[in-house]
């Protein structure tokens, strides 16, 4: 049996949260929702602290509480290689699967998902303009080869999910669920030339996620764990019997490790973009642009 | 066969028709329109209009007044008609007018209920893939079907239970309002009306017994000991929730059928009905539920069940230091309170409609805020390095709120102006 997940190591993790941007970028998630997301934090006192960066995935538990919470059964683990995926066609909204995960995964649509784009708002093109300038009929020209789909939406989400044959790719309709898919559109598609990759582990600069079979002792992940059995590792909120099938390579955080980042900024995207569009005088720049 | 006072008493609140009422019903009606309102925006600005958001890294609450109040409604179905089940099956006679009201109030709670899950989902229109797709080895499924089960179960007894009033009231007296004749004449298909004075083990007794067996097994003992020894899955569904659920909806639908009790004795003077003796021993017995149902909470509270998997270990001593803890005790005061009240009156042999009504309507929404901060503060300190969550509701949540507290006032309002609301042997035996 295939059981896909990652090893990642945070001896090498130095924080700079790219893999956030690069799942971001791949699956179009919406403001504020962060299928991948690192707790940056601090342990011990000053001035003996030490700062340590974790990278959290949805942890593709073998024992997932939010599938045993859907009252629908839209979220469900995928036999074929252990993906848990969320039927976007018959989830219902409820977030019982956000309230039932123990590490924060989950993340319901309130808005259309346009309006939940980064850039919407900014101009009248109502985030059309999010990868270029003009309308959306203007960029597409007559080819439209996207079939009317905003520029923000990569079309190949749009492409039904096996074993149910509905959608669960990429970000979903209004009012469903959803989380990391460990990058399911690049899983089935193989004509892609990117099966057995993530966005986030291709992208991180410094190799320290390893994503595969966890399974098949031959795995990137299952190499990379042998090569560094001297250091510890751990799976996070092991206690609560998901069976994560993500597994850390570096100390488990203690009970005295704190956030660097506080509530504050953590910024709420409806403020961010109040301050783009009104920047304060101090941050505003005298760039003439072109017309 | 009831005497013929007793008759005239029964059918008083069909006749009399004050502008108070036309009043009540207006202003019902506005409400009601509020939620349609509250509805419509949620539907087509998403539900970042109200109050929630996603936990984790947007700092939201997930869950909020909607699921405190969908949890309220169904307690209130819940107790409504197992103590109407109660005093059929053991035959209170004194209690009949109150089993009555309870069968009343339970499809309308259980409506008002629904309702909130509907403006929580995402999703609205597609409620009934709950049923459709139901995973049973899910225990929410079990809660699904409780709530069906038992709404299904309390329209077929209320049906059950008022055809030989209907009878009564409809064919020999056609005191009923003609115009809904149809209805009437549909609801005593197969009626017979030499059953009426039967042993008492008719239709209606077994249908009470059956709802009687499936409350508890269902909704407070099945699910936690068969889950329980899973480990895994969602940590609220210990061994304390069913019976603080069992007795916290005992005590909502004990203070519910003394408020709409008292309401009715004051709005029709019916003293001989809604007596000194049982709203004040009905009290009594609020007091005591309430009094367990607190015990539980508390449990609740120093184990931490309280709270979502999620949330941070110490969850009960945040809650306690947090900016929640006001509210809290304020939830605990408002159940507390009329509890002392409700006892003192038996103790000291006093009694007082008013204080009784008030009593019991400060301790329904006490229960609701309790509900309420229970869902909200489980859900606001996530175990994980992620910010604290803030939820305040919005006005659309409240607007639903009361909305559907408008729209069950409402249902009473056109029961007591279309269904016997007064069961003829009840006026008989206050007598």
């Amino acid at each position: 049996m295939t059981q896909l997940g990652m090893a990642i190591d945070l001896e090498r993790c130095y924080g700079c949260r790219a893999c956030m941007e690069a799942c971001k970028v791949e699956n179009s998630t919406p403001r504020g929702a962060f299928w991948m997301h690192v707790f940056r934090y601090e342990e011990g006192e000053y001035p003996d602290t030490e700062q340590t960066n974790m990278p959290r995935p949805c942890q593709h538990c073998s024992e997932p509480s939010c599938a045993s919470a859907c009252p629908t059964s839209a979220r469900f683990k995928r036999e074929e290689d252990g993906i848990v995926l969320t039927d976007y066609d018959r989830c219902i909204g409820c977030r019982y699967c956000e309230i039932g995960c123990p590490y924060g995964v989950n993340y319901a649509q309130f808005q259309h998902p346009g309006e939940g784009q980064y850039g919407h708002g900014h101009s009248e093109n109502a985030g059309d303009d999010t990868f270029g300038s003009g309308s959306l009929a203007d960029e597409l020209g007559d080819e439209n080869p996207g079939g009317g789909k905003p520029p923000w939406h990569d079309p190949i989400h749009d492409q039904d999910v096996e074993p149910r044959g509905t959608k669960m790719s990429g970000p979903q309709p209004e009012g469903v669920m959803s989380k990391c898919t460990m990058c399911v559109h690049r899983q089935d598609n193989e004509e892609r030339g990117e099966q057995g990759t993530t966005a986030c582990q291709q992208t991180c600069p410094v190799d320290a996620i390893k994503f595969g079979d966890m399974e098949d002792p031959e795995s990137e992940p299952r190499q990379h764990l042998r090569d560094k059995s001297s250091s510890s590792t751990f799976k996070l909120l092991e206690d609560r019997g998901t069976e994560p099938n993500v597994v850390y390579i570096g100390d488990e955080p203690d009970d005295d490790a704190r956030a660097i980042e506080d509530a504050e900024s953590f910024k709420d995207p409806e403020e961010a973009i109040e301050i783009e569009q009104n920047p304060p005088e101090t941050l505003s720049t005298d760039v003439e642009v072109k017309e | 066969m009831s005497t013929p006072s007793a008759r005239t008493r029964l059918t008083e609140p069909l006749e009399d028709t004050s502008s108070i009422y036309y009043g009540l019903v207006a202003v019902a009606v506005l409400f009601v329109l509020g939620m349609l309102y509250s509805f419509v925006t949620v539907l087509t600005e998403g539900h970042a209009v109200t109050g929630l958001n996603n936990w984790g890294t947007e700092a939201g609450v997930p869950w909020g007044l909607d699921i405190g109040a969908f949890t309220w409604w169904a307690l209130m179905g819940v107790g409504a008609i197992a103590l109407s089940a109660i005093i059929r099956v053991f035959e209170l006679e004194d209690y009949e007018p109150y089993a009555r009201l309870g069968e009343l109030v339970t499809p309308l709670a259980f409506l008002a209920s629904f309702l909130h899950i509907v403006f929580d989902l995402g999703q609205p229109f597609r409620v009934f893939n709950t049923l459709i797709y139901l995973p049973l080895e899910s225990p929410i499924a079990w809660d699904v079907i409780l709530l069906a089960g038992l709404g299904l179960l309390s329209v077929a007894y209320l049906l059950v239970s008022i055809r030989r009033d209907v009878h009564e009231l409809h064919r020999e007296d056609g005191v009923l309002p003609s115009a809904l004749a149809p209805v009437y004449d549909a609801l005593l298909i197969g009626y017979d009306d030499s059953e009426t004075d039967d042993d008492g083990r008719g239709l209606q007794w077994w249908l009470a017994a059956a709802v009687l067996v499936f409350i508890p097994v269902v909704g407070g003992g099945l699910v936690p000991f068969v889950w329980g020894p899973f480990g895994v899955n969602i940590n609220w569904f210990g061994a304390i929730q069913g019976p603080t659920f069992l007795v916290g909806s005992m005590t909502v639908g004990a203070a519910t059928l003394l408020f709409v009790g008292g309401v009715m004795r004051f709005a029709y003077d019916l003293e001989d009905v809604f007596t000194d003796e049982t709203l004040r021993q009905l009290g009594v017995f609020t007091g005591a539920l309430a009094f367990t149902y607190m015990l539980g909470v508390f449990y609740e509270i120093q184990t931490g069940t309280f709270a979502a998997d999620m949330a941070d270990p110490n969850v009960s001593e945040l809650v306690f230091q947090g900016s929640l803890a006001p509210l809290l005790w304020l939830a605990i005061a408002a159940v507390v309170i009329p509890t002392i009240y409700l006892v003192l009156q038996q103790a000291l042999g006093r009694f007082s409609l008013v204080g009784t009504v008030v009593f019991a309507g400060v301790m329904l929404v006490g229960v609701l805020h309790q509900e309420t901060w229970l869902t909200v503060g489980g859900l606001m300190y996530p175990d994980l390095m992620y910010p604290i969550g803030e939820y305040t509701p919005s006005i659309y949540e409240w607007l639903n709120l009361m909305g559907t507290t408008a729209l069950v006032a409402l249902g009473l309002l056109v029961f007591v102006k279309t269904l016997p609301v007064l069961a003829t042997n009840g006026v008989e035996s206050g007598r």
